[in-house]
């Protein structure tokens, strides 16, 4: 479905990516880990069109739409859910939604209706806080509308940055929960995440990203079972007393 | 060529030219039209203060210059005043003036305050005209003297050249060293991010009101220069909004924040028109079509492209090495410091006592009545849902809300409703959580505006640098270097703060925080886009910061990070406290675990 290849971006004199490919197929949830810095979120910004590559192409649906603007990625049908959720704060969370179909063709009344039950369904609390600014809405709620918004585009790839950043264990949990419904319903999801543990839980793939390279790809599974990744993404899960302990010898 | 010895040299070679420039130009009529330009440098640089360092848009700085004009003609015409006598009063009055334009317009900022300004400088325009007994009104002040220097008279412009000469030099310089000084720092800090310039003890009020009163100082000198020169003759419609629109794109041509891009952002606009006169009537419509052609293709004025070319970061570099900064940088790296010695932490206990705590916004309660003690010495975590009032208060701790009931102690001191530099005095440090760090400014220089309230030097201090402040300075820079080493970002102390990558974003606010020395340091969500190892470092740096006797309050959701961690946690919901204990009691209290943890807390 997207088919991302040796793209190389720069910010100014600095080069953030050097050669990422990657491939998302219809129907996945496909995970993108690394540490800060490593590029994650340069590599979203890049397929979305918010940065150019230098080098590379990027396919989506078998169409070039490398360097294309950023507007028109978004009507070939990619939408993302940035890093931070971006709601519009003084919009409240119904405009907020609506201004995520801006990018479709002219749909029908009956076709926004039909999505925007469905995000109600998905978020019950937005039906309820249909009339509340962005700004006014907690952390947790902002980030369902950002994602809700990114379902109103209608798209057939949505891109997740961090969507758990922010979050309390809880609701981290119930967007996870979310993803995966999402995905199950037929969209196919690039999700960027710190928290790796969680994000191949649901995942099928993973890609794991340093310094602007790819340095291992493989099934969620196996991902979760490497040693490697244990050791630097999924957290040695130090129980209370190792910690405890640890800090009495320091 | 090393730059400590050029400096010297290439003053030596400005004198030089200062003191030929008339014998060269050689005729009356653009020798006016330079002390001309350098009165409107010299009101640019003002106005290059209060916008480009501090951030506040004033457009009263014509005002300012015609109070100065005024105030100075009007003692010597009238009065019979010397010149010199009244420079320093033009300073003065309308250094006053600054400030009581400054006081009612501090709640005041973007166009809000723009507009204030307008209505300020348009009243004083109309005072000129109408208070004819002190002014003459339209009719205006002729025949201004001119300042003599022993018996001899400085009416030719030649002669005066020199006076503009030397004070554009002196302002020039004070611009320059201004910016590079504790309060230049708090300027850029209450541009940067205010509400962080509080928490790092920079009083805003106080800083804003100095800058408009030095701007304003500046521009009444600027008006003096005008007023005692050319025509010496002054007259109300001189001084008008458009005169300050002028000021204004003089400064952005030039480059907004440059002291010398002020300079030549004036000097170009008043000396262009001259030279396009050849092209009779059109004249004015092609000097326009310049300036709105450079503004497209020089977003960043003339200061801001000279930056971009390629000889410039080399040349800046070479400038650099010569700084005070540098060098001390380089003693510092030569000498590996040894970490501060660990103190060991303070007896037992209350260093912080919250009772009863609220703030209500309208009617939401976001924290509804909360009782909480931080120990002495110890980590203690503050969680909950979003939305369950923790920032809020976080926010009340460092004075950024005013609670709606209930007290905060600190030490033994009610500092319930303090403004944010008062607690920041008293020992309270913070981040946020959504990181603000000063992200034009250097990794060094947001370290050393963090110390803002652990130094003294006030503006004459910061201007003239002597011995005292030097010593001051060079402890400070010390000590934040140190501070640099600490959490492990040395190298990166002349990198712009916004340029590093996220998380070293986050190490760095919390840099900026310990390096006040604080009792009580809070953290709001230090972990929020950290990796697993990121946050294990974290965790490591957090006890070594408890092992110098410093108390952590911390807002977190990383559970990893929190049940390792903390002493002691405080769990909130719907803006009351539904628990509190050790980590073991709270990862296995039932409403915890059903408001906050879900059932994957161990996991997440």
């Amino acid at each position: 479905m997207l088919k991302v290849e040796g793209i190389e971006t720069w910010y100014g004199a600095i080069q953030a990516l050097k050669g990422v490919s990657l491939e998302v197929k219809q129907g996945e949830i496909v995970a993108l880990l690394g540490a800060n810095g490593a590029g994650k979120s340069t590599t979203i910004k890049t397929i979305t069109g918010m940065l150019k590559p230098a080098k590379g192409k990027i396919e989506f649906l078998g169409e070039d739409i490398t360097g294309m603007e950023a507007e028109d990625i978004a009507e070939a049908g990619i939408a993302c859910v940035p890093e931070g959720r971006r709601v519009f704060a003084g919009l409240s969370v119904m405009d907020n939604l609506m201004l995520g179909a801006t990018s479709r063709k002219k749909p029908s009344k009956a076709e926004l209706d039909r999505d925007l039950e469905r995000v109600f369904h998905l978020f019950p609390m937005l039906k309820e806080a249909e009339d509340r600014l962005g700004w006014q809405l907690s952390g947790g709620q902002q980030q369902m509308l950002a994602i809700g918004r990114g379902l109103m585009s209608g798209a057939k790839l949505l891109l997740m940055d961090e969507p758990s950043l922010g979050l309390a264990p809880v609701l981290v949990q119930e967007v996870f929960k979310v993803i995966k419904e999402i995905n199950t319903a037929g969209t196919t999801i690039l999700l960027v995440e710190q928290n790796a543990r969680m994000a191949l839980l649901i995942a099928n793939r993973g890609y794991v990203l340093e310094t602007g390279r790819l340095t291992l790809t493989d099934t969620a599974a196996d991902l979760l079972a490497n040693e490697d990744m244990k050791a630097h993404y999924l957290g040695a899960h130090a129980h209370v007393k190792e910690a405890r302990e640890r800090r009495r010898r320091l | 060529m090393n730059p400590r010895a050029a400096k010297p040299l290439l003053l030596a070679a400005l004198a030089l030219a200062v003191l030929v420039f008339p014998w060269v130009v050689n005729s009356s009529y653009w020798l006016n039209m330079v002390n001309l330009a350098i009165g409107f440098s010299v009101a640019c640089l003002g106005l290059n203060i209060v916008l480009g360092y501090t951030g506040q848009l004033s457009l009263a700085q014509a005002a300012f210059w015609g109070v100065g004009a005024y105030t100075s003609a009007i003692l010597t015409t009238r009065l019979g005043m010397p010149a010199w006598g009244g420079m320093i009063a033009a300073f003065v009055v309308a250094g006053f003036f600054g400030v009581l334009l400054g006081i009612p317009t501090l709640k005041l900022t973007g166009h809000y305050l723009a507009m204030t300004t307008i209505g300020f400088g348009i009243i004083l325009q109309l005072i000129l005209i109408n208070a004819i007994w002190l002014t003459k009104g339209s009719d205006g002040i002729p025949k201004i003297p001119s300042p003599w220097l022993g018996s001899y008279e400085l009416k030719d412009p030649g002669a005066f050249f020199y006076v503009a000469a030397v004070s554009l030099i002196l302002f020039t310089w004070a611009s320059i060293r201004l910016k590079d000084s504790r309060v230049g720092r708090a300027f850029l800090a209450i541009q940067g991010n205010e509400m962080a310039a509080e928490t790092m003890g920079v009083d805003s009020t106080y800083y804003k009101v100095m800058a408009f009163a030095l701007s304003a100082g500046y521009a009444g000198f600027g008006g003096w220069l005008f007023a005692h020169s050319g025509s010496h003759y002054i007259s109300p419609d001189t001084f008008s909004f458009d005169q300050s629109v002028m000021f204004l794109a003089m400064m952005v041509l030039g480059g907004n924040g440059s002291a010398v891009g002020s300079i030549v952002g004036a000097t170009l606009l008043t000396l262009v028109p001259e030279v396009l006169r050849f092209l009779k009537d059109s004249y004015m419509m092609v000097y326009a079509a310049g300036i709105v052609l450079v503004m497209i293709f020089m977003p960043g004025g003339i200061a801001g492209l000279v930056r971009t070319l390629p000889v410039s970061p080399r040349l800046r570099e070479w400038w650099h090495m010569g700084s005070e900064a540098a060098r001390q940088v380089e003693i510092a790296a030569a000498i590996a410091q040894p970490a501060a010695a660990p103190v060991s932490p303070g007896s037992n206990g209350t260093l912080l006592t919250v009772k009863r705590l609220a703030k209500y916004f309208g009617g939401l309660k976001a924290v509804d009545g909360v009782d909480m003690e931080v120990r002495r010495g110890e980590i203690q975590a503050l969680i909950g849902p979003n939305g369950s009032g923790k920032t809020t208060i976080l926010n009340m701790l460092s004075g950024l809300y005013i609670p709606t009931a209930g007290e905060i102690v600190l030490d033994g001191a009610n500092v319930t409703g303090q403004r944010p530099h008062v607690i920041t005095a008293h020992g309270v440090a913070r981040t946020f959580q959504n990181i603000r760090l000063f992200g034009d400014l250097t990794v060094l220089d947001n370290v050393m505006i963090g110390q803002h309230g652990r130094s003294r030097a006030g503006l004459i201090p910061s201007i003239l640098q002597p011995a005292s402040q030097r010593t001051e300075e060079a402890a400070m820079r010390e000590k934040a270097l140190d501070m640099l080493e600490f959490v492990g970002l040395r190298g990166a102390e002349f990198a712009e703060a916004k340029s590093l990558p996220y998380g070293r974003q986050r190490v760095l606010e919390l840099a900026r925080a310990l390096v006040s020395d604080p009792k009580l340091l809070l953290l709001d969500e230090p972990a929020a886009g950290l990796n697993a190892a990121e946050t294990e470092a974290l965790l490591d740096l957090l006890f070594q910061i408890q092992d110098q006797g410093i108390t952590i309050l911390l807002v977190e959701h990383d559970m990893s990070l929190v049940m390792n961690v903390s002493d002691h946690i405080t769990v909130l919901n719907f803006g009351k406290k539904i628990a509190e204990g050790s980590a073991e009691a709270i990862e296995k209290n039932q409403e915890v675990i059903d408001a906050y943890l879900g059932t994957e807390a161990g996991n997440a």
